[in-house]
């Protein structure tokens, strides 16, 4: 049991990092896999939120950088703002998302 | 084939001049002439597409090349065209009658150059009396037809106002006489979406999540899918698109229509002066265009009317309800009701209506009648459509067969007590008007003018104020004496002025 007890400290430890590491929104974690599309929305509209908390409400801040923080996520090719709360998103198999970010527009 | 020859050789002696003068400018000014010369052909000759339809057509496939900096429709179908590098290029693509489509007079172009350049051109020019010109009558812009649609992909989700916005919309328009089709929420999907031309709507309101995709527009139509949905969506000019699905409370997927979905499926019949209403966002965003709104501007619509940014579900409804309340309730033009919205502050972004010179659109008052088995078709109402605009009443009534009739009677309330004070007698090819002398007597004729028979249709305009003097309001209602027949069988059709 002694001897153990190093292994499960180490697990402890681990997993307390790896907790701490996904608080929040959860969405920090990043592999070099490209994310799917239901990933990648989930995480557009989880950021939309932080940044529109985060710019007072200002929609064209929120997209701007929801855009910005999409373009560093691997997969995804090219996105482009449309307009104040809608992004083009093109990923590198090629396929194409428009992401309508909001919950009180039309 | 005679018609053809002639037409070939002109254009080819045109594009020969013209090569002759701008060198190596010419070859795409000629290929792109030739082009719009053989498309507009085969529109209308094989088609079928109506000559003005046919024209606006090609003013936007023009427009959509790199090299023109401006196309204008002038009088008469034609166009005139100037290219980044200064040169012009006047198209004379007039016909020989109004709404020809079988008879389109030969193509001539013409080439208009900088002043230096003029004079090989000037050999071109047709004189002004060799030219028939057909004579335009105007008319106000309204449907022309008494049918509507309701495209509501969102009615199981967040609706602001009580009752929801698209049985308010409906109500509206019943009360000036339009039978309304729902679309709702599956319902309102692509394949009821490709069909939007073939309905014949003279008012189509829809109402979704729309976006801006960059020199076209995207409108969500139903179903959500929970996942990323193929890229075939079976239809040409789709793009997936994820929203929030309030009904599900979850972001979902779906496909948006975009210009070339529009293009591609709204292509069978002409609307009918149609007037479109999106309560989307961006649904008449400067950035969007041309897409979709274009199109069907270009195809028979007579305006769009949509927000020109990202609208909430509050100004959404709240200015769609104000809207149709002004413009049917009302009676009053799109820029009326459009200004009505802007009024309320509910902004931005702001209602805006597309182009941006048909805000004297309105819609027509219509009233339907049933087929009376007694009486003849040839002189049976069937419906009535009523337009007020330009300071004259615009009448058509339709009846169950061509009509044929010595005589019937277009019966005026001024004063709102429920009796006439004007008679208009309706004869096949005139009317008259005729003010109240004493009760019941009709003896003082203020205005004659023509009727036109069309079909089972006959029209008619009258001046507004020599016939109904001040009155802001006409009662109207039909009686034929001898087919006995009355349109409405009681009360009557309220005009506004």
């Amino acid at each position: 049991m002694k001897r153990l007890f190093p292994i499960w400290l180490g697990l402890f430890l681990f997993m307390g990092t790896a907790c701490v590491t996904e608080s929040g929104t959860g969405i920090e974690s990043r592999s070099n896999e490209q994310l799917a599309p239901e990933e990648l929305v989930k995480q557009a509209d989880a950021k939309y939120v932080e940044f529109l908390a985060s710019n007072d409400g200002d929609r064209v801040a929120a997209t701007n950088k929801t855009a910005a923080y999409l373009r560093e996520l691997p997969g995804v090719k090219e996105v482009t703002v449309r307009g104040s709360d809608s992004l083009f998103l093109i990923m590198d198999d090629g396929n194409e998302l428009l992401l309508m970010l909001g919950k009180n527009r039309l | 084939m005679k018609f053809a020859r002639k037409c070939g050789l002109i254009i080819c002696l045109l594009l020969m001049s013209a090569s002759t003068v701008w060198g190596a400018d010419a070859a795409r000014i000629t290929q792109l002439a030739s082009k719009v010369h053989s498309d507009l052909i085969q529109d209308v000759k094989i088609r079928k597409v109506q000559l003005p339809i046919a024209v606006s057509q090609q003013k936007a496939f023009l427009l959509a090349q790199p090299d023109i900096q401006e196309v204008k429709k002038l009088k008469g179908n034609n166009l005139m065209v100037r290219f980044k590098d200064g040169n012009e290029l006047l198209m004379l693509l007039g016909e020989d009658r109004l709404g020809s489509a079988d008879q389109i007079a030969p193509v001539q172009k013409k080439v208009l150059q900088s002043a230096q350049q003029l004079t090989p051109a000037k050999k071109q020019l047709v004189p002004v009396t060799q030219l028939r010109r057909p004579l335009f009558k105007l008319v106000p812009c309204a449907p022309k037809s008494n049918k509507a649609l309701i495209f509501d992909c969102l009615e199981d989700d967040a609706n602001v106002v009580s009752p929801k916005i698209w049985q308010q919309v409906k109500s509206d328009l019943q009360s000036l006489g339009y039978s309304v089709t729902t679309r709702l929420n599956n319902s309102a999907n692509l394949a009821n979406a490709a069909q939007i031309d073939n309905g014949e709507y003279g008012v189509v309101m829809m109402r979704g999540h729309g976006g801006d995709l960059g020199g076209d527009f995207g409108f969500l139509v139903r179903p959500w899918y929970t996942s990323y949905p193929p890229a075939n969506s079976g239809y040409t000019g789709t793009i997936r698109a994820s929203a929030y699905n309030h009904a599900a409370s979850a972001t979902q997927f779906g496909y948006v229509i975009t210009g070339t979905f529009s293009s591609t499926y709204w292509a069978d019949k002409a609307f009918p002066s149609t007037i479109f209403f999106l309560e989307s966002c961006h649904g008449a965003d400067p950035g969007a265009l041309p897409g979709m709104p274009t199109w069907t501007t270009n195809h028979g619509a007579s305006v769009w009317v949509g927000w020109n940014e990202s609208v909430s579900f509050n100004c959404g409804d709240n200015g769609t309800d104000l809207f149709f309340q002004k413009i049917a309730t009302e009676q009053k033009t799109v820029s009326e009701a459009v200004n009505a919205v802007y009024a309320t502050g509910c902004r931005p972004p702001e209602l805006v209506a597309f182009p941006n010179n048909k805000g004297a659109c309105q819609l027509a008052v219509w009233k339907f009648d049933g087929n009376e088995s007694a009486v003849a078709n040839s002189r049976d109402f069937k419906l009535l459509r009523l337009v007020s605009g330009m300071g004259r009443l615009y009448a058509t009534v339709s009846f169950y067969g061509a009509p044929a009739f010595n005589e019937f009677f277009f019966y005026v309330d001024t004063s709102g007590n429920a009796a006439a004070e004007v008679l208009v007698k309706c004869h096949g090819n005139n009317v008259e008007v005729y003010k109240q002398t004493q009760p019941g007597l009709f003896n003082n004729k203020v205005y004659t003018g023509t009727a036109t028979k069309s079909g089972n249709d006959y029209s008619f305009d009258i001046p507004w104020n020599t016939s109904l003097g001040s009155a802001s309001t006409a009662k109207i209602w039909l009686y034929d004496m001898t087919g006995k027949d009355r349109l409405p069988n009681s009360g009557s059709v309220t005009l506004k002025k």
